[in-house]
C-alpha cells in the first residue's frame, strides 16, 4: 500500500484563536513588593478550560489550578500540595498571596500563546522584527523570544509587569493542537 | 521492633556524616505514577545546614543554602528567591541531610524494607506544616543511594544518587551565594538579617 505522506496529526490553525487544544511546559517567575517566587509549570488548555500546576523547586510546595468559563471572570480552583483546596474567590485570593501578585489568569490562556485575549489591547513593536510588545488590561507583555519550531509561532521567552509585579516566563516545551 | 533499629542506622549512617557530594537523577511522577519531569546535577552537602543542588538537565537552576538562608537562582528567569532558614524548613528532606538536629526530634520511622535496590528507611515528619508526607532514604550497605518523597498532591520526587563521597573537604565558598548582576531579588537578601551567623 502506498504510504501516505505523513501529515502533522493536528493542522495548527494560523490564527491561534481558533486553537482547541494546547499544553506548555516551563517555568515562571513572580516578584512583586509583596514577595513572589519561582517554578516550574505545566499548562493543559481544552478549550476554555486550563488546568495549570506550578511546582516549587524539590517539591517545596506546588500548587494545581484550574480555570475555567470566559476570560472577564472564569472559574477558578486551587489544591496545594500542603493539603488546602479552594474555589473561585478564595483560589483567587490564595494564589494571590503565594505568587505575592495579582493574577489575570483568565487573560494568560491568550497572552501565553503571543495573541491578546478579547477586549480593547494595543501591539507596539515593528512587525517585522520578532519582539513585540502587547498592552492590555495594565498589563504590558514583552515577547522576546518566539519559537523557531515549524508552523508554530509561538513565545518562548516573556516578560509581563503590571504596577511592580513582574511575571517571567520561559517555555520550555510547546504542544500545539494536543 | 525494627524501626527502633532503623532509627539506629539512619542515626548512624547521617550522624558520622560531615560532608556529601554526589550527582543525581531526579524523578518526578505524578499521582498515577507517569513521569512528568526529569533533571540531573550536582548535590554538596556540608553540616549543618548547609547545601547546594546544582541542576544541570534540563535546565540550569541552583539552590544553595548557606546555614542561615536559602538561595534559589533560575538564570532564564533571571532571578532569585531567597528565604529565611526557619524551623518549618528544618523538616525538609535536603535539611535531613545536612540537618544539625536529632532525627527523631523531627520524623518517625514509620517503615523499614528491603528490595533488590537497597534497604528503604521510610519516615514521616512530626510537624504537619511541611510539604511532603513522606521521605525514604534507600542505603546499599552505608552509601546513601535514594531519596524519594511524597507531597501531598501525590506527586513523587525520587533522587537517586551516583559517585557518592562521603566527609571529603569541601570548599566553604560552594556554599555561599552572590546575586548576579542583572538578577531580580525575591525575598529579603540583606546580611543584617542573618541572626547568629557561625
Amino acid at each position: 500500500c502506498t504510504h501516505a505522506p505523513s501529515r502533522p496529526l493536528v493542522a495548527i490553525p494560523s490564527d491561534l484563536n481558533q486553537l482547541e487544544q494546547w499544553q506548555a511546559r516551563g517555568r515562571i517567575g513572580v516578584s512583586s513588593a509583596a514577595g513572589g517566587g519561582s517554578g516550574s509549570f505545566q499548562w493543559q488548555q481544552r478549550g476554555d478550560r486550563a488546568d495549570v500546576e506550578i511546582r516549587g523547586p524539590v517539591g517545596i510546595g506546588s500548587v494545581r489550578l484550574q480555570v475555567q468559563g470566559d476570560a472577564q471572570d472564569p472559574h477558578v480552583t486551587l489544591e496545594t500540595s500542603d493539603g488546602v483546596k479552594l474555589e473561585s474567590q478564595a483560589a483567587w485570593d490564595e494564589l494571590e498571596t503565594r505568587l505575592g501578585a495579582q493574577v489575570p489568569a483568565g487573560r494568560l490562556r491568550f497572552w501565553m500563546l503571543g495573541i491578546a485575549a478579547p477586549g480593547d489591547h494595543l501591539w507596539q513593536g515593528a512587525a517585522e522584527q520578532d519582539a513585540k510588545i502587547l498592552e492590555q488590561d495594565g498589563w504590558r507583555i514583552d515577547y522576546q523570544q518566539y519559537s523557531d519550531e515549524p508552523g508554530a509561532h509561538v513565545p518562548v521567552r516573556m516578560r509581563a509587569s503590571s504596577g511592580d509585579t513582574r511575571v517571567r516566563i520561559v517555555v520550555d516545551r510547546w504542544q500545539l493542537g494536543q | 521492633a525494627d524501626n527502633a533499629e532503623a532509627y539506629q542506622r539512619v542515626e548512624k549512617l547521617l550522624g558520622n556524616l560531615q560532608s556529601l557530594e554526589a550527582q543525581f537523577k531526579q524523578t518526578l511522577t505524578d499521582s498515577k505514577g507517569q513521569v512528568t519531569d526529569q533533571s540531573s546535577g550536582m548535590l554538596a552537602i556540608r553540616r549543618p545546614n548547609r547545601f547546594r543542588w546544582d541542576y544541570k538537565e534540563p535546565h540550569e537552576q541552583l539552590i544553595v543554602s548557606d546555614g542561615s538562608r536559602i538561595w534559589l537562582y533560575d538564570p532564564d528567569l533571571e532571578q532569585v528567591t531567597v528565604r529565611r532558614l526557619t524551623d518549618s524548613l528544618s523538616a525538609t528532606p535536603a535539611m535531613l541531610l545536612s540537618g544539625e538536629g536529632k532525627l527523631a526530634d523531627n520524623f518517625t520511622v514509620t517503615k523499614t524494607s528491603q528490595d533488590t535496590m537497597a534497604q528503604w528507611v521510610m519516615m514521616e515528619p512530626k510537624r504537619n506544616d511541611t510539604d511532603f508526607k513522606w521521605v525514604r532514604l534507600g542505603f546499599s550497605g552505608e552509601v546513601l543511594k535514594f531519596m524519594q518523597l511524597a507531597d501531598k498532591l501525590g506527586q513523587i520526587t525520587t533522587l537517586e544518587f551516583s559517585d557518592v563521597e562521603k566527609n571529603a573537604p569541601l570548599d566553604p565558598s560552594r556554599f555561599t551565594f552572590k546575586v548576579p548582576p542583572g538578577a531580580d531579588v525575591i525575598g529579603d537578601a540583606s546580611d543584617a538579617a542573618a541572626p547568629g551567623k557561625p
